[in-house]
Formats: structure tokens, sequence, C-alpha cells
């Protein structure tokens, strides 16, 4: 089931009446109803890996109840390796053990050995990065004794498999999901109508936004030979687009409906595209993802403390891990890395955390400097989509020396991908409001304060004809995070 | 929770009264117009026509109500054939949607080639133009409702407002969609263009895939019949017309299979696909449609035959059509 499918339209609110309808009864009943509609939506993708998770889950359950009823270290390692290396077997196999087989066989085809890979071919479960991070993050906090096992099976189901973050995220912790589903919920006006606010800017950055780049993106990527450098720059700028309002669109939705359900999840986007540097937009960026490698491989590794070599190395270290937890393939990889490039001068000369705040607080416009600031970063990681779009590294190196070509110059034909003056002009209203409502949680999360009624009502029916309107135009996109 | 349930209610009804007005607003704005040819389901009502041309493209490309008028005294002769549907269950939908809203013509002309089926292969899913048709799928009133029902619109299609007409991309024709065009009056579309040979070879022959398979026959036979009962019902005498296709895809046997199924059911049939239309490549503009060029040439056959003529003018002639 999709966030922007007609089924998500009628299991939401659905689920919404019944959630709160049996308010009124302990939080447990309400837990496992929310349990049994969180395995509805994951079953209608596929109900045969609904088993995977639910043993996933078990695993981490049992073997948690264990580390924490016992005192032997000796114990407490063995469950904790288990069910680590259990949950990293799994996530191995559905999504990298194709990858490492064929990298393999290349590397030693290079060296004169000829073998055929072998490769499993299997469908990557949806969701399964995320969930196996839930399951990861839990083990580690356990066995570091920062929380302690939960006893109750059906609320610790619910952490993991928590519909609105079951499939892309955000990535959660349990020391910050786990107390909300425990306590008693009630309805918060504020929040729900917050809620919906959400998931409506959160459908009109994936339907109206990412999808319509998307299909000038994909013209050019996939054609990419018969492009100049010019068109090939644009191409990559849709693709930028196109992934943040695809991404965080989906977060949106996702913070949103579980908003509606009282539920408040860690926010996995904060204006991205508006940092000054490199650090600040990966503090902005997939906020859940960033701070779960920090926490649980990047500060046990040392950070940034200690020699030279210890810097460079952990910082290289987490971004190509986070290359590779984005998918199998040597393009994340190359990504990861480039980032790790763009960060390290900035650690370095500690200079890393000098925009904590945001842009232009208090302001309209932003000042001549923080404008080359934030155009740099925003090239700069216009660059770094491009190898996380193309197909293989050489595609990648192809456009990138093309648009350091002369060809660059050349005026690019718009004509070409047929683009739409409707699209522009909503990319446009798109980045305004993004701008005017960047101190809140969402863009348009103030909007509220600063309309009165008819010009609210009449500002979200505008937004809801324009989803409307491309939703049923091209029918259901997948989001770009679902295969990771 | 009272007040944001109430609250978003009273929301959701503006938005949807505010997007069935849209809708609205745009189902008023293309009433009795037609965009192009191919939707040219205005022409179906209210015409009360003395002759009535159907069938497929090779109808609606090739029959001119005009020449019909001058060359045989036809009061009133109307084109009604649909573009990308050789399906004869098309063709009586179409009659019966024309027959709700008009006095029976005189005579029907319909063209019969190898092209033609019972059903559509791909009757559920993506149908030929089905878009062009889109306009009329949502909440089907009397009007036309037989043939826009053919193309299967789904419920939602049906019944969600402005639905059909984003699925399929149609919103700024019907908001600025008319029907300025003359030709399309009379559903007749005419081509001047000759065969651009470079874009379209004529080696290129998938023309072929789609002509009848001798196990069709009984079904093609019964959809025939069909139009046929429906003809003779209301008074309305039934003409066969096999009008040329270019050489590269004729085929003598698959040409004659037709003559032989209007022979079976009794019906009148003029075989117009004379070498000397059909050979000459300056008479199409691609394998199986012709040109204003291959046109001309055909109707001056028509004007020669007299069993058409008598058929077609039995008053002048002194013989009763039926």
């Amino acid at each position: 089931m999709l966030f922007n499918s007609i089924s998500f339209v009628i299991f939401l609110p659905l689920v919404f009446i019944c959630y709160w309808s049996l308010n009124k009864k302990s939080p447990k009943v309400q837990n496992l109803f929310l349990l049994i509609a969180s395995y509805y939506f994951y079953a209608c993708w596929d109900y045969r890996f609904l088993f995977l998770l639910i043993f996933s889950t078990s695993l981490d359950y049992f073997t948690a109840l264990k580390i924490s009823n016992t005192q032997n270290k000796n114990q407490r390692k063995f469950w904790f390796w288990t069910s680590i290396s259990i949950n990293l077997c799994f996530l191995g196999i559905f999504k990298y053990f194709d990858f490492f087989s064929t990298s393999f066989t290349e590397a030693a085809s290079h060296w004169g050995f000829q073998t055929n890979p072998y490769t499993l071919n299997i469908i990557l479960p949806v969701g399964i990065s995320f969930y196996t991070f839930h399951g990861i993050s839990y083990i580690i906090d356990i066995y570091k004794d920062r929380i302690s096992a939960e006893k109750n099976i059906i609320d610790y189901s619910l952490f993991v498999s928590f519909f609105p973050l079951l499939v892309a995220g955000p990535i959660e912790r349990a020391t910050h999901l786990l107390p909300q589903i425990k306590q008693k919920r009630t309805f918060d006006y504020v929040k729900a109508v917050d809620g919906l606010k959400q998931i409506l800017w959160g459908l009109f950055k994936k339907i109206v936004i990412a999808d319509n780049c998307a299909e000038y993106a994909n013209i050019i990527f996939n054609n990419s030979e018969n492009y100049p450098g010019s068109m090939l720059f644009i191409g990559a700028i849709f693709f930028t687009i196109q992934i943040y309002g695809d991404f965080s669109g989906y977060s949106d939705i996702a913070l949103g409906s579980a908003r509606l359900l009282g539920i408040e999840l860690l926010r996995n986007f904060s204006f991205p595209y508006f940092s000054r540097d490199i650090a600040e937009f990966w503090r902005r960026w997939h906020i859940s993802l960033s701070s779960w490698f920090r926490d649980y491989i990047y500060i046990p590794l040392g950070g940034n403390k200690g020699s030279l070599w210890k810097k460079i190395r952990n910082t290289f270290v987490i971004f190509i891990i986070s290359g590779l937890w984005h998918g199998a393939n040597w393009t994340f990889i190359v990504w990861g890395i480039l980032n790790a490039i763009y960060f390290l001068p900035l650690l370095l000369s500690n200079t890393n955390r000098i925009h904590l705040d945001v842009v232009a607080q208090g302001k309209i416009l932003p000042s001549f400097i923080e404008i080359l600031k934030m155009l740099t970063t925003f090239i700069l990681t216009v660059f770094a989509w491009i190898f996380f779009r193309s197909e293989n590294i050489k595609q990648a190196f192809e456009i990138i020396t093309e648009i350091f070509s002369p060809s660059l110059f050349q005026y690019p034909s718009m004509s070409a991908i047929e683009l739409s003056y409707t699209v522009l002009i909503l990319l446009f209203f798109f980045f305004i409001t993004e701008w005017i409502g960047r101190e809140g949680q969402f863009a348009i999360q103030q909007i509220n304060l600063k309309f009165n009624c008819f010009f609210r009502w009449s500002f979200y029916s505008i937004l809801i004809i324009f989803i409307y309107y491309y939703a049923f135009m091209d029918n259901n996109k997948q989001f770009i995070y679902f295969q990771f | 929770m009272k007040k944001f349930i109430l609250k978003l209610i009273t929301y959701a009804i503006c938005t949807i009264l505010l997007i069935y007005s849209i809708q609205m607003a745009l189902s008023f704005k293309i009433k009795n117009k037609s965009t192009n040819g191919l939707d040219n389901l205005v022409t179906t009502s209210n015409i009360n026509a003395e002759l009535l041309l159907m069938g497929s493209s090779r109808c609606w490309a090739h029959f001119d109500p005009h020449f019909f008028e001058s060359a045989f005294n036809i009061k009133k002769a109307v084109n009604i054939g649909v573009d990308g549907h050789s399906e004869l269950s098309m063709t009586y939908v179409r009659l019966l949607d024309y027959l709700s809203y008009n006095k029976p013509p005189k005579f029907i002309i319909i063209n019969v080639d190898p092209f033609i089926s019972a059903n559509s292969i791909d009757q559920y899913s993506r149908m030929v133009n089905k878009n062009k048709y889109a306009r009329y799928a949502f909440y089907i009133n009397n009007r036309q409702w037989k043939t826009v029902d053919y193309f299967k619109f789904n419920f939602y299609e049906k019944y969600i407002p402005l639905y059909s007409i984003f699925k399929y991309q149609i919103f700024s024709d019907c908001l600025f969609g008319n029907n300025s065009s003359p030709y399309f009056q009379y559903g007749y579309e005419k081509h001047d263009n000759k065969w651009d040979t470079i874009q379209n070879p004529t080696s290129n022959t998938t023309a072929k895939k789609y002509f009848l398979k001798p196990k069709n026959i009984p079904e093609i036979k019964t959809s025939l019949q069909k139009i046929q009962t429906l003809c003779i019902t209301h008074g309305v005498k039934l003409i066969c017309i096999q009008t040329p296709v270019y050489k590269s895809i004729y085929n003598e046997y698959e040409f004659n299979l037709t003559k032989e199924i209007c022979k079976d059911l009794n019906l009148d049939f003029f075989d117009l696909n004379v070498p000397y239309i059909r050979n000459d490549i300056s008479n199409f503009y691609n394998s199986n449609h012709m040109n204003i060029n291959g046109i001309l040439k055909m109707n001056a056959i028509m004007l020669k035959n007299d069993t058409l003529k008598n058929i077609l003018s039995p008053i002048k002639n002194g013989l009763n059509p039926l």
C-alpha cells in the first residue's frame, strides 16, 4: 500500500476512527489494533515477507530479554552477537549478496580467474533496511544498558512495525518511541491539524514536485549520451529536487499520519537545500539515518577524537556505510566517498558546526554571502546526486565529463524534454513556500497563524487540486526510498 | 475530537463541492462540442440524417458525406465512423445511440473489410483513443451512454469528478477545445497529405496482422447480423462497402472473405478495392488509408456504379430501396 494511493486514503481515516474510538480502553488495546493495522499495511505489499518481519521482530525481542535477564558477560555477548549477526545476515542475503558475488567475480576475472557469479535474484523485502536498523539499535541500547528490555511483545512489535515508519522510516529509537507507545494517548486537536497539514504538504511534495521532476530527470538520465552538458546539469538539478520531494514528502506523510494518531516520530528533514555547508546539509538530510550512524558507528569508532588519521578514517567509514546502506551498487559507494571528501575539510578545520541555526533566522531574505554559501552547497550536492542516480560509475563520469565540457554553455533545448511551464511555476511556488516556512517543522506548519480561515482553506484547496490533478494523471509512482 | 471531525467534514464537503463545480463547469463547456473527429459523439444526436456512414477509421477517413449528398441526391449524410475501432460491436452501440436520438436514416453504409472484428481484443484495458472519449465518462447521462459505456470506464472514472479528465490528460482539451472545423460537423476527416514513405515505409505490412482470421468468421457474422437486424427493425437499408488498401497489404483471399460473409448474410456488398486505385501509391497516406486523391477516384467509381445508384437514389430511378 503506497502513501499516494487511493487504498491509503481509505485506510488512514478508518484506522484513525477505530483507533480513537478505542481511546477509552487502555493503550494496550490501541496498540494491538495499531499492530494489526500495520501488519495489514505491510501485507498489502507482499504478505510472504510479513513472516520475515515477524521473525526479525521476535528474534530481537527474545534476544533482548536474554541479554537483559543475565549479568553474565559471555552470555550477554553471545545473545548480542547472535541477534546482530542474524539481522545483518538477512540484510546481507536480501540486499547485498548479489552485489558482492558479482563484484567478486568481476575482480577475479580482472586477475585472470574466470568464474560465473552465483546470484540469488530475490526480491528485496520492502523496508528491510529500516526495520533491521530499528532492531539493531534496540539490541545495542539493551546491551549497553541504556534502556531495559521491553517485556510486552505487542508494544515492541509496534515499535518495529508502526505502519507510518515501517517501509521507509524515519529510523526510530526505542528511547524515543517506546515510551510513547506505552503511555495513554489523548486526542490533541492542534496536533491532529498539524498532522493533516503535514500529510498534505508531503503529498504535494511527492505527487506534484517529485513525480514531475522525475519525468524530466528520467528522460535526461536514460538518454544521457544524447544531451549536452547544459541539459545534463539541468537533469541533475531535476533529480536533486526529485529525491528531496520524494523522500521528504514520504517522511512528511509518515510523520503526519503518526501525529494524527498522537505519536511523534523523529524528524527526518529540515530544509536541507538551504544549508550553508555540507556539514549543515547532513544535519538536515535524512536526520534519523545520519544520527543513527553517528550514535552507533561514528562515536563508537572514536568520532572526531583522536589522531588525524582516525578522524579521516571514521569520516570515510561512516559515509561509505551510508552509501552502501542506500543500495548495493558502486554508485552509492562513490556517492558516499564524495560526501566524505566534501565533509573532511570542514571537520579538519573544525568548522563543521558553525551553522547550527536556521539560515536568515527572523529575516525575509538571506544575505549575499548566505546565498553564495547555499548555492555552493546545493551545487556540490547536485554533483553527488549524479552518482546516486546514474546506472553505473561509467555513466556518472560520462555525465560529469560532459558537464565540464564547452557544451555546458550550449543553450538547453527545453522542448526536447517537453518541459511544462506549469511545472516551473509549481517548482518556484514550492521553493518559495519552503523558504517562508523554513523555521517550522515543515513548510506550511505556520500558515495557520498567518492567514484567516478563508485564505487558509483556499490555500489547502489549491494544493489538493494540484495533488488531485497529478495523482490521477500519473498512476502511483513508487517512492524512491522503498528500494532501500 | 468532535470539533476536529466536524471541521474536517465541513472542509471535505467544501472541497468536494469545489471539485464537482469544476467538473460541472467543464461539462458545460464541452457540451455539444467536438474537439476533433475522434470524439464526434455530438454528431450522433439530433442529426436526423438520411444516410449514415459507419465503421472504423476507414469509414471516417474515406466517406465524404458531401459527396454522397450531391452524387446520390441525399438530403443529409453524416459520417460517424470511429477512428481506431474496427469492431462491429462498436458500430452496433454507436448505431443504438444514434437511433435513440434521431429518426432512423433511410440508408446506412458500413465499411466492411478484413480489418473488422466482432469485439475488441483489448476491450478492458487500453482501448484505442479511449482518452478521446474520457470527457464523457463522468456520470454518463442518457446521451450517448452506450458508446461511452463501450469503453469500459471504471468506477472512479465514472463517479469521481475530474478523475477521468485528469487521468486521460484532457483538461486543456476540455478547457480550450472548440468545434470550429467544418469537417467535424459531418464526422469526416479529409487527408490531403501524401504517404511519408521514409517515416512509414511501404515495406511495413504490420496492418496485415489485424486481418480477420477464418476461425473468427462465425462471430463476425453474428455481429454483422445483429446490426442487420437492428436496421431491418427500423426500416433502414444496410449497405456494405469495401474500400481500397495499398497493394503491399492486399491479399485476394482475405478481401474475398468479406464478400463471402456479406453474401451469406444477403447484404448488398460493393468492393471498391480495385487495382486501379490500390496499385498507385499517390492515392494513399498509409497502407490502409487513402488521401483525397484516392478518395476522388473511389467516388468516381461509386458514381458509375448503377446498382449503388439504384439503391441510394431510388426515387430518381423509381425503385424501392427496401
